[in-house]
């Protein structure tokens, strides 16, 4: 073969290479976006009812914005929680208070997504005394935006005992005694969250690394004694 | 003056001047308990349920000197809260610069500290969570605690250079005005 040959030759698979790894990357985003239509499909029809709803406002400092990306794991677990409310859910009155408050407890290691809000506002607005006040507690304890939506949308139940609980977890995240609902509003459009805030309610946290707290824990014999005795050793050396 | 009553002016001059620097920081916050029952060769159940809970700290120096728990909850047959009359708080700084806080609360008959970590907002404790913590209720031997957890954040308007039963009285106030009776 010639080299002008060649040339062609290179110049022409480098072309089918790089063509197939474009249409690849496409394929690849559509199978993505696909799989994201069939999930949000999937996570309830209740889904599509609080997109409409005035109190939901969506932020870019939102973390639960920024949590939706997290990899399959993440929602794979969450797909199981969910499951486990929505089984706890169909269960008679007088036996699934337990049970569903048991998966609610499991959620504090979720991000606030939106299958995950329209699950734990169904339970709300159904207004049983109980699990209603476990999803606002819930609810206090997250530093979010999506949160302070719900427990604002929560002030306006009709059963006071469930408006009272909310307005309770409000002042809790603000910080002092709101005299109605609407003071609350007021305060809830101005407000931002806390970034030390996040960290500091993320469960996440606990056995993270980066926590002093837990990583002295795990040193042997007492608190403190092992690193400055490792940093004399070191020094000795 | 001789010097008994140079030193007891003295004492007195002291003691107020610490008065006057005694803060009281109320906590607002959620607590969520899980417990198993059981009777042995009979039954086991359990239970879970959540309560407002306030807590109200009294610091001097930034060392707590005095503190008290109330817990508010309500039921299909009425609004309650509780008054924790054994509570201890007590907290410590950690990491670098000390802006990490780690401390325990130990609360009515619950028979170990329960840790939580806390972080600091000019200068002080504002916010807390409570590690999820396993124990056993002192009073009930047959009632296993499996986790109790929450959180807290200073609540600005029970709060200030007061003492921890004028703010008590505050809350209490509140809540009675928002129909809640005690236990």
């Amino acid at each position: 073969m010639s080299n002008g040959s060649k040339r062609i030759a290179l110049a022409a698979s480098a072309i089918i290479i790089f063509t197939a790894g474009i249409m690849g990357g496409m394929r690849m985003a559509r199978a993505k976006q696909e799989s994201h239509a069939s999930d949000s499909s999937t996570q309830g029809s209740a889904a599509s009812s609080s997109l409409g709803s005035a109190n939901v406002v969506r932020r870019a400092d939102d973390r639960s914005l920024h949590e939706n990306k997290k990899p399959l794991a993440a929602s794979t677990a969450e797909t199981e929680i969910l499951r486990n409310i929505r089984d706890a859910m169909i269960l008679p009155q007088e036996s699934r208070t337990t049970p569903l408050l048991i998966a609610l407890e499991q959620t504090t290691k979720l991000p606030l997504s939106k299958a995950l809000l329209d699950e734990l506002r169904r339970i709300v607005d159904e207004g049983e005394i109980e699990s209603s006040h476990f999803v606002l507690s819930l609810m206090e304890q997250r530093e979010e935006n999506s949160s302070v939506n719900l427990l604002l949308h929560a002030a306006t139940h009709q059963n006071p005992d469930v408006a009272d609980r909310a307005l309770f977890a409000l002042e809790a995240v603000a910080g002092t005694v709101f005299k109605n609902r609407e003071e609350a509003t007021i305060w809830a459009a101005q407000w931002k969250p806390d970034a030390e805030r996040i960290k500091l309610f993320d469960p996440g946290r606990v056995n993270a690394e980066d926590n002093p707290i837990a990583s002295d824990l795990r040193l042997p014999g007492p608190r403190g004694h092992a690193p400055k005795d490792a940093a004399q050793k070191q020094e000795e050396k | 003056m001789n010097m008994k009553s140079i030193i007891a002016t003295g004492a007195i001059a002291l003691s107020s001047l610490s008065q006057a620097n005694a803060e009281v920081l109320t906590y607002q916050g959620s607590t969520r308990w899980a417990a198993t029952l059981f009777t042995p060769n009979v039954r086991t159940g359990s239970s879970v349920t959540s309560y407002t809970t306030y807590y109200v700290v009294e610091t001097i120096g930034g060392n707590v000197v005095s503190s008290l728990k109330i817990d508010a909850w309500t039921t299909n047959s009425g609004r309650f809260y509780y008054i924790d009359d054994s509570f201890y708080f007590d907290y410590g700084y950690y990491g670098p610069g000390g802006v990490d806080i780690a401390g325990g609360i130990e609360s009515d008959d619950i028979s170990s500290v329960l840790p939580f970590r806390g972080k600091l907002k000019f200068g002080k404790l504002d916010s807390f969570s409570l590690y999820p913590a396993v124990d056993y209720y002192r009073r009930n031997g047959n009632l296993d605690i499996t986790t109790i957890t929450g959180s807290a954040r200073v609540n600005n308007y029970f709060s200030g250079y007061l003492t921890v039963n004028f703010a008590a009285d505050a809350v209490l106030d509140y809540l009675e005005s928002r129909g809640f009776y005690e236990y």
